[in-house]
């Protein structure tokens, strides 16, 4: 799909010092530079190449995606509820464009 | 077969899967043809998660996409799907269970990307849509959505009962390099595989689909273009009125399935 | 505990052939780029070509059963060779019913991920991929609980790695043997001179 469209979810509510997942999935080609198209020239490499997760400013969770990450990347990780706040995605594409994202976490 | 014939036909087939609890029953189940059974069942458990799975699975972007076109307006009318429908989930549930259908007005067959186009060029005064779209997936996928769940049961009496044998005809003719029929591979041998998957029985009831191979949506007549080719038989254009026919074949003969699009296969 | 179990790094070479629901378009790309070649654009510059001519063998690769090439690169990437059997748990089925998306799940359960006591990074490899890296995850102990699951590709049935750095120094691994069986792209099954793209394009 031409957009980038995200998906994301976390709990509605989480206990202060409780772990808790999240997840998101995007829509993306994950073009691996090793397929051809229908005009038989090669699809240069285009993937999102590192991902990252920011907590009230603190990075807690980052990834390096290589081509063997499937078409759509999907992850699904943890974090230590700590206070109420955002928890920042950003998906770093290889063109260049950082897709930046975000949710709410309520921390009781 | 009635309702309660297939329904009876279908506990027979689970009760002898029971009691004979080998891996034999299993592959009975699926390569009976004496029933329908979605293609769902000849999937693997990982692409079955692929599709359950709200949040895993890949069509529904093109069903929230779909929303976002139901909402916007388009053409000189400067008007919307909403405008003129409302709410989708109300006045769009089973609708789609119900295509393609009979077309009094056009005197002809009409599926729901069809209905989708004549609703933009007739009432919104809009371009049509290019068929197989981003765009046209995500509308057909968001109208399918509204009737997840239902029972397909498109009408055969009347003037549609021609355009269901047409479609029968070439669901039975073999074709291609490979001389091959549609029910050879369907019908006759579903449940077995090819090379990597499983031959379904061909079903449309997942339709649009999201195909892994394809990393994206695709309709019926996409899927019958693919299968054309895999026999090395000449494709009909999509929307053609061979393809609406067979189309109109396959509902009928996948009647009393469940609507489960997005659906999810390899 | 044991180093390398010997079961772990078995490489199975299977007969698949490649088909259209293939996840690297395979066919195209053999014999274009050696594995050599890959690796060498993968950890890149002169590192690399140190690591795979002129570096003795890391002590890793006294193991029979991993490749020598995976041993090279480990080191390069990942600064250790010290890699002891254990902890880190990779979740994968045995038969991936497609390639193009096989559901991966990575953790260390046992880490207490305190300040003093967590997972550093975990690193997935695999053998028979056309580029061997898969993921890197970075933790801290703001994470709560190494653990992560994506669906990734895998070319063709092969082994996959799975190696952890913990704070403290030490580094473990696993492997797993995943059987892939590759799609039906029936124009390729039933006429091999079909001249059909691999992306997904068969329309
Ligand atoms: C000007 C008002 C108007 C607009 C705008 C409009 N429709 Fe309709 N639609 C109708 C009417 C009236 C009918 C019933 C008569 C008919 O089928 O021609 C209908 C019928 C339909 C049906 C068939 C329902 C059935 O039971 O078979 C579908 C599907 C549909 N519309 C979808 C859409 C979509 C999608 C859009 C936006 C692209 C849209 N409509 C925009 C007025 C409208
Ligand atoms: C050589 C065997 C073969 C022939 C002949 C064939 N198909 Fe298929 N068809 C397949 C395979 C393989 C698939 C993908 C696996 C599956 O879902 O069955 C498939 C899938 C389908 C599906 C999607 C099923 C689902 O649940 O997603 C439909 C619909 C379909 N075929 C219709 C047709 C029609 C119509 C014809 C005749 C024009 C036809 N097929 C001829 C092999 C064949």
């Amino acid at each position: 799909m031409a957009e980038f469209r995200i998906r994301k979810s976390v709990p509605e509510t989480v206990r202060k010092g409780e772990v808790f997942e999240i997840k998101t999935l995007v829509t993306h080609p994950m073009d691996n530079g090793f397929m051809f198209g229908r005009d038989g020239k090669r699809i240069p490499r285009h993937i999102i190449h590192r991902f990252e997760a920011i907590y009230n400013g603190k990075t807690v969770f980052g990834a390096d995606w290589h081509v063997a990450v499937s078409t759509n990347p999907y992850i699904s990780f943890h974090a230590l509820a700590e206070e109420s706040g955002t928890i920042e995605f950003r998906w770093h594409d290889d063109n260049g464009t950082v897709h930046v994202d975000s949710v709410y976490i309520q921390v009781i | 077969m009635s309702s309660t014939h297939f329904i009876g036909a279908f506990l027979a087939v689970e009760m002898l899967a029971a009691v004979v609890l080998t891996a034999h029953a299993q592959e009975r189940q699926l390569t009976s043809g004496a029933f329908p059974l979605s293609g769902y069942h000849y999937m693997g458990t990982q692409i079955q998660e692929l599709q359950d799975d709200e949040f895993l699975n890949p069509g529904r972007f093109a069903v929230d996409h779909g929303l976002e076109l139901w909402l916007e307006s388009d053409g000189s009318e400067g008007l919307s799907c909403h405008s003129c429908h409302g709410d989708a989930s109300v006045s769009m549930s089973g609708v789609a269970a119900r295509y393609p259908q009979f077309d009094e007005n056009r005197r002809s067959l009409v599926n729901l990307e069809g209905r989708i186009n004549e609703m933009r060029t007739e009432f919104m005064k809009a371009e049509p849509l290019e068929l197989e779209s981003e765009e046209m997936l995500a509308l057909a996928a968001y109208l399918t959505f509204q009737s997840l769940g239902e029972v397909m049961d498109v009408d055969v009496s009347g003037e549609a009962a021609r355009y269901l044998e047409e479609g029968r005809e070439y669901y039975m003719q073999r074709r291609g390099q490979l001389d091959l029929a549609c029910s050879q591979c369907h019908d006759e041998r579903a449940g077995m595989m090819l090379r990597g998957d499983r031959i379904s029985q061909g079903h449309v009831n997942g339709f649009p689909v999201y195909r892994l191979i394809w990393r994206s949506m695709g309709s019926r007549h996409r899927m019958f273009r693919w299968c054309n080719w895999a026999v090395r038989a000449e494709p009909r254009e999509l929307g053609s009125d061979e393809y609406l026919s067979l189309e109109l074949y396959l509902a009928w003969r996948g009647r009393g399935l469940n609507i489960e699009s997005p659906a999810v296969r390899p | 505990m044991k180093r390398l179990l010997p079961e772990l790094a078995t490489e199975h070479r299977g007969s698949e052939a490649e088909g259209c629901g293939e996840p690297f378009g395979m066919r195209r790309f053999a014999g274009l780029v050696g594995r050599r070649q890959a690796l060498g654009a993968i950890v890149g510059g002169t590192a690399a070509i140190a690591a795979l001519t002129a570096v003795p063998i890391p002590a890793i690769s006294s193991s029979p059963n991993m490749p020598e090439w995976l041993a090279a690169l480990i080191a390069v990437r990942l600064g250790s060779t010290e890699f002891v059997e254990g902890r880190v748990v990779l979740e994968m089925p045995d038969r991936a019913d497609t390639g193009l998306s096989v559901p991966m799940t990575v953790s260390v359960p046992d880490s207490p991920m305190t300040d003093a006591d967590h997972v550093r990074s975990i690193h997935v490899v695999t053998t028979r991929n056309p580029q061997p890296l898969v993921t890197d995850y970075y933790f801290t102990p703001a994470s709560g609980l190494a653990r992560v699951s994506q669906r990734i590709r895998l070319a063709r049935t092969q082994q996959v790695y799975c190696f952890a750095l913990m704070s403290d120094g030490t580094s473990w691994m696993t492997a797993r043997h995943v059987s892939v069986a590759l799609g039906a792209c029936a124009d390729e099954i039933f006429l091999p001179d079909a001249k059909q793209p691999v992306d997904g394009g068969t329309s």
